[in-house]
């Protein structure tokens, strides 16, 4: 496969030609774009000063020491995490024990398939709505479940996707080759599709917790006031106040996403060179 | 170890296609049968049909005379060999094989040494902790079939079990699957499109087309009397050549009254520079069209000249013919009367692809 890119590579050179060296400019640029709101809001979060300023003068961790010890950070860092788990727990099962079920069906596979993979495509807003409606009328809205519920449903078609893609990339004589040993079909999904999806499984999961703890519509929406996840307390306190405090808490939602990014990588080079 | 498999009036219909037509195959114990045929003719419908993965629509599959029609593959017993293999890529070498051992639940230690002696009969006794991406296509090959014997089945299945290995592994390991075959005398049906393969390992020939079995029997009598046109060119190659009332075209009478077509194998032709030396045989005057060498042989085009429609491959051991032959030359065929066989019509058109008056094209599948 190396070989295959090296010789893609070789002839995307030679065919752009010249204008490799501009395409290769913009790249960069577009890059530098998208990374600059978290290249601004990092050394903001380490500033002096009491305000949201720019150029901020260096260098103090008190943004930081204020957002671990303020209750109404606490308590939303507390409950993103609260909710970020099941949500993660909730749509890994969903996700994994469905892409399986459609692996095996034989009617009906494409619409289902759709059908998993359409809450991507949902109007949040409207969806959000719904189930503030629905946890109204079961007297639900001091809970955390109507959130876990509504982010849950929103993971789902991530895990899905990744582990559909994971089991198509397996070998299909698989589960015969364990069927024509004397492994009944639980016994094939425990001792073999399931251990071939571990890593799949693993990334989806790590997916969907960082969904969970950036998504914010559902939050917002189904919160009850004074009391949101992290992105919602950030929203909130950026309306009313521009303490800095901000900047940290958004370095840390970032710190998280980061963190769960490089455990995806790393994850997947082990797995690479295990099986090399 | 050894169980006589019956396949009865069982037809399959897999999507729109008719995979299976009324196919009727019994497997004596302790036999080695050969599927052999094109792709699409039925082989692996059937080979799944004996393992369970597929369930007749209509007909009855029998192990030792017990009904196993509706058996789930899990329970019928049967060790499979897969065309890739198939092996659990996250388990070592011992615990692919101590698999079927765990499924059956036999205990831990019992376990180790029926692995052991599983891979020692595969001569891989020494990978046992090794995982399986390690390992070559033939060791995999191995791996594949000592996980398929460990647990001592009542029939192997194997399903192109070499076509992944090159060329000269695949030949070495023919043999080798064979030698294993025999040593435990376990029934088994091999699925090929390689008629090599099929004539080298089993005992009986099933040649396979459109879903049905066209011709079952002994490797040596399929290849020497097929019953059809079409089992002659898949078979092998074959020359067919027009009979009428017991005239071979091009080589006068061969007697009898038969009329369809006469299979003359290359080998079986011999070429003379002039006369053939005794009056033995069939002969035809010809001229050579086209030759090619082969190394240990050499193949040539033949046209015949009292009947310049019929084109003949031959082949000759090199240095059989005294000179050199070059496009051009005149000289004499020479057939046995005893290496003839004739396809009558009647044969040919259940065949229906007979093509009098024309060599049979080169059925060989390709190397791949």
């Amino acid at each position: 496969m190396n070989d295959g890119g090296a010789a893609l590579r070789t002839s995307l050179t030679l065919a752009l030609g010249p204008w490799r060296h501009p395409l290769t400019l913009a790249a960069v640029l577009i890059g530098l774009f998208l990374l600059i709101p978290i290249l601004i809001i990092f050394p903001i979060s380490l500033t002096r000063d009491s305000f949201l300023t720019w150029p901020p003068h260096l260098f103090s961790l008190r943004w930081f020491e204020q957002l671990f010890e303020t209750p109404a950070w606490t308590d939303a860092i507390s409950k993103s995490v609260r909710i970020a788990v099941p949500v993660a727990l909730i749509a890994t099962l969903i996700g994994t024990l469905s892409a399986i079920g459609l692996a095996y069906a034989s009617h009906g596979r494409r619409l289902l398939q759709t059908l998993f993979i359409a809450p991507l495509v949902l109007p949040i807003i409207t969806y959000a709505l719904g189930i503030y409606d629905v946890s109204q009328r079961f007297d639900m809205t001091a809970s955390v479940w109507p959130v876990i519920v509504g982010q849950a449903m929103l993971a789902t078609p991530i895990v899905f996707i990744v582990v559909s893609s994971g089991l198509a990339g397996r070998d299909m004589q698989l589960p015969y080759a364990a069927a024509s040993l004397g492994a009944p079909a639980p016994r094939v999904l425990w001792h073999v599709e399931l251990p071939l999806l571990r890593a799949s499984i693993a990334a989806s999961a790590l997916i969907a917790l960082a969904y969970s703890f950036d998504e914010i519509i559902i939050a917002y929406f189904l919160s009850p006031p004074g009391s949101g996840t992290l992105p919602v307390q950030i929203l909130a306190s950026t309306r009313e106040t521009a303490d800095p405090t901000v900047a940290a808490a958004s370095m840390l939602v970032i710190g998280v996403t980061a963190t769960i990014g490089a455990l995806l990588v790393l994850a997947r080079t082990l797995l690479a060179r295990r099986s090399a | 170890m050894s169980v006589r498999a019956a396949i009865d009036g069982v037809s399959v219909k897999l999507g729109s296609v008719q995979a299976l037509d009324g196919v009727t195959l019994v497997v004596e114990p302790g036999t080695f049968v050969a599927l052999l045929g094109p792709s699409g003719c039925g082989k692996t419908t059937t080979l799944n049909v004996l393992a369970g993965f597929v369930r007749p629509d209509v007909g009855v599959v029998s192990f030792d005379g017990e009904d196993v029609t509706g058996v789930a593959p899990h329970r019928r017993d049967l060790g499979i060999v897969f065309q890739g293999y198939a092996l659990f890529p996250h388990m070592s070498v011992a615990d692919n094989v101590g698999f079927p051992l765990r499924m059956r639940r036999v205990a831990r230690a019992q376990r180790g040494a029926k692995v052991h002696e599983a891979l020692a009969l595969v001569g891989l006794e020494e990978h046992a902790r090794r995982s399986v991406a390690t390992l070559s296509g033939g060791q995999r090959q191995r791996v594949a079939l000592a996980r398929a014997i460990v647990f001592e089945p009542r029939m192997l299945l194997l399903d192109e079990p070499l076509a992944a290995l090159d060329k000269q592994l695949r030949d070495s390991m023919q043999l080798e699957l064979r030698r294993l075959q025999q040593r435990l005398g376990i029934t088994a049906v091999a699925v090929t499109h390689d008629q090599v393969e099929a004539l080298t390992m089993a005992d009986v020939v099933a040649v396979m087309r459109d879903g049905r079995i066209e011709q079952i029997g002994a490797p040596a009598e399929v290849y020497a009397r097929p019953a059809t046109t079409f089992v002659a060119t898949f078979l092998g190659e074959a020359n067919l050549v027009r009979v009428d009332s017991g005239e071979l075209a091009g080589f006068g009478r061969i007697g009898g009254s038969a009329t369809g077509q006469a299979v003359i194998r290359p080998e079986h032709a011999t070429v003379h520079r002039d006369e053939a030396p005794d009056g033995a045989g069939l002969t035809a005057a010809a001229s050579i069209e086209e030759v090619s060498f082969q190394g240990a042989r050499l193949r040539a085009r033949a046209r015949l000249l009292s009947a310049p429609d019929t084109l003949l491959t031959i082949t000759q051991p090199t240095g059989a013919v005294e000179l050199s032959l070059q496009p051009g030359d005149r000289v004499t065929l020479q057939v046995d009367r005893r290496d003839l066989h004739v396809i009558p019509d009647a044969a040919a058109h259940i065949a229906g692809e007979a093509r009098p008056l024309e060599t049979a094209p080169d059925r060989r599948v390709a190397e791949r």
